[in-house]
């Protein structure tokens, strides 16, 4: 298993000075991108008020088809999508945080990963036999 | 101070590498067909021909973008403006923090024990750009929620189900060079990359386990950088697609090529929004490339000549910090070299790729991609167990 660390920062540089350079470049990017938007802001404000006044826009409507409004189908299947999806996220991140301790535990971290493994290929045929090819 | 150091030069570094973007996104573009010349975009407002604006009007090309962000700003009724900016502001710093993440190279003075060149170097680095993608992607979602139409929230759900799919995953495909390398940590991921392999190894171990007589010495011989690309090929072929997915933008109204293009979420006619959403999208395949360098190419490693090889001869001449400075800026150059040609690389390919339907490509992740990235994962932990037992226990 992983050594339990006290502190995350892995290098031999302090956590304070990790912190430090992730808040230097992260200044430093937001700053070279944001140039021109800032320089484009100070020129606009330099402008006459009519000239720079918000031009109103209505939102874009996509109609509402008699399909879509007959049918809740799409809804539910994305739905479906979304549930499924945040079910196989999960153990996917637990596999990651696990992997790097399977070698060291050798064959048995078969069985564990055939206890999730089992439950997650169940589900993944029944929702097969339950949605048929469109 | 030498986190500031290693900040300001990955910064330099990756400004190289997003200015390098945006002329090699032009390769992204679909060439122009002599059959359809009506769906050849109307280029002649901005001048050069008809294929693509020629490179050397990148500089004009820049400077007409940015006078169209003066232009006054548009406001559409019934969109939450505050909370699309706290959702550009979120993907903006998670794709930044995912960056500083990133290894550019071994470590200083061709040391092991040496410091890491990293601007921050995570016990669970491995996790935490998963987390930071995951982040970004999610606020793609938010941006949807600032609008109140039912096709909006209806997006915001197929949006939120195409990203949490990608990032399962993402986290399978990832955790064979967690198997391989023994840790999360990208650093060690990196170092694990160094030297050279032999790519008969796991054959003459197969051989040895049914009691043959194995394939001789030159099995034993390194010949290949042992880069995850040559050890695990299946590994980088599957990250490229699902990263790719995951930091793609939908799609939205370019008005300066007059098509449609990857951009932002919903029809921004904003110039200002447009800019910032580019740059999301910028950093997303910068994001991209430097991971795929990090983690399959060696980060900014030399193949066949180690940085110790380049410290060595110099050293009784100079010292120990000259030629370690000299080291390390060779492997940042070819770091950058690594990302600008891998950023090329995707462009042309992603050129000859079909825009996938949300069905094709989703049938495409469940019933490809998805198999696939867990036989990985057991065929990578079962070749590790393999080798371990050739080698009696000792880490191969």
């Amino acid at each position: 298993m992983l050594e339990p660390q006290a502190n995350p920062v892995a290098s031999t540089a302090s956590s304070a000075e990790a912190v430090l350079g992730w808040l230097c470049f992260l200044v430093l990017l937001g700053l070279a991108l944001a140039l021109i938007p800032l320089a484009a802001a100070a020129i606009r404000r330099a402008l006459p008020a009519a000239a720079r006044r918000p031009v109103p826009v209505e939102p874009i409507a996509f109609g509402h088809s008699p399909r879509a409004q007959g049918s809740p189908r799409q809804p539910v299947r994305m739905h479906r999508t979304l549930l499924a999806a945040a079910v196989l996220a999960l153990p996917a991140l637990l596999l990651l945080l696990g992997a790097p301790a399977f070698p060291r535990l050798g064959v048995a971290a078969l069985e564990g990963a055939l206890a999730l493994a089992l439950p997650c290929l169940l589900v993944t045929l029944h929702a097969r036999r339950r949605s048929p090819r469109p | 101070m030498l986190g500031v150091g290693l900040a300001v030069a990955w910064f330099g570094m990756i400004s190289l590498v997003l200015v390098g973007a945006a002329a090699i996104e032009r390769r992204q573009r679909v060439p122009f067909s002599a059959d359809r010349p009506e769906l050849a975009p109307p280029r002649a407002l901005w001048g050069g021909g008809q294929v693509h604006p020629p490179a050397r009007s990148m500089l004009a090309r820049a400077l007409a973008s940015g006078a169209r962000i003066v232009r006054a700003r548009t406001r559409v009724a019934d969109r939450s403006r505050g909370l699309r900016f706290a959702a550009h502001l979120v993907a903006g710093i998670a794709l930044a923090s995912a960056l500083a993440l990133v290894p550019f190279a071994g470590s200083f003075g061709a040391d092991p024990a040496g410091a890491p060149l990293v601007v921050v170097d995570l016990q669970h680095g491995l996790v935490a750009i998963v987390f930071f993608v995951l982040l970004a992607a999610m606020a793609e979602v938010a941006v949807g929620l600032a609008e109140a139409s039912f096709f909006a929230r209806l997006a915001c759900v197929r949006l939120a189900g195409r990203v949490l799919v990608l990032a399962g995953v993402f986290a399978l495909v990832l955790a064979p060079l967690a198997v391989a390398s023994d840790t999360l940590r990208l650093h060690g991921i990196v170092q694990d990359q160094a030297g050279l392999f032999t790519p008969a190894a796991l054959v003459d171990a197969l051989l040895h386990d049914a009691g043959l007589s194995g394939l001789g010495a030159w099995a034993g011989t390194p010949i290949w950088p042992a880069w995850h690309l040559f050890r695990q090929p299946l590994t980088a072929l599957l990250f490229l697609p699902v990263l790719g997915l995951l930091s793609r933008r939908p799609l939205a109204l370019d008005p300066i090529g007059s098509g449609v293009r990857l951009s932002a979420f919903g029809h921004d006619d904003d110039p200002g929004e447009l800019y910032w959403a580019r740059m999301e999208e910028r950093l997303a395949s910068v994001l991209l490339a430097a991971l795929f360098v990090a983690l399959f190419l060696g980060a900014g490693a030399l193949p066949f000549v180690s940085a110790a090889r380049i410290v060595a001869p110099l050293a009784p001449f100079y010292g120990e910090g000259l030629p370690a400075v000299i080291a390390a800026a060779i492997e940042m150059a070819a770091f950058v070299a690594k990302t600008l040609g891998m950023l090329f690389v995707v462009a042309r390919v992603s050129r000859s790729m079909p825009a996938l339907r949300d069905d094709q490509w989703i049938r495409w992740v469940t019933r490809r991609l998805l198999p696939l990235a867990a036989s990985n994962l057991l065929l990578v932990f079962a070749a590790r167990l393999l080798l371990l037992g050739a080698a009696g226990g000792a880490r191969p």
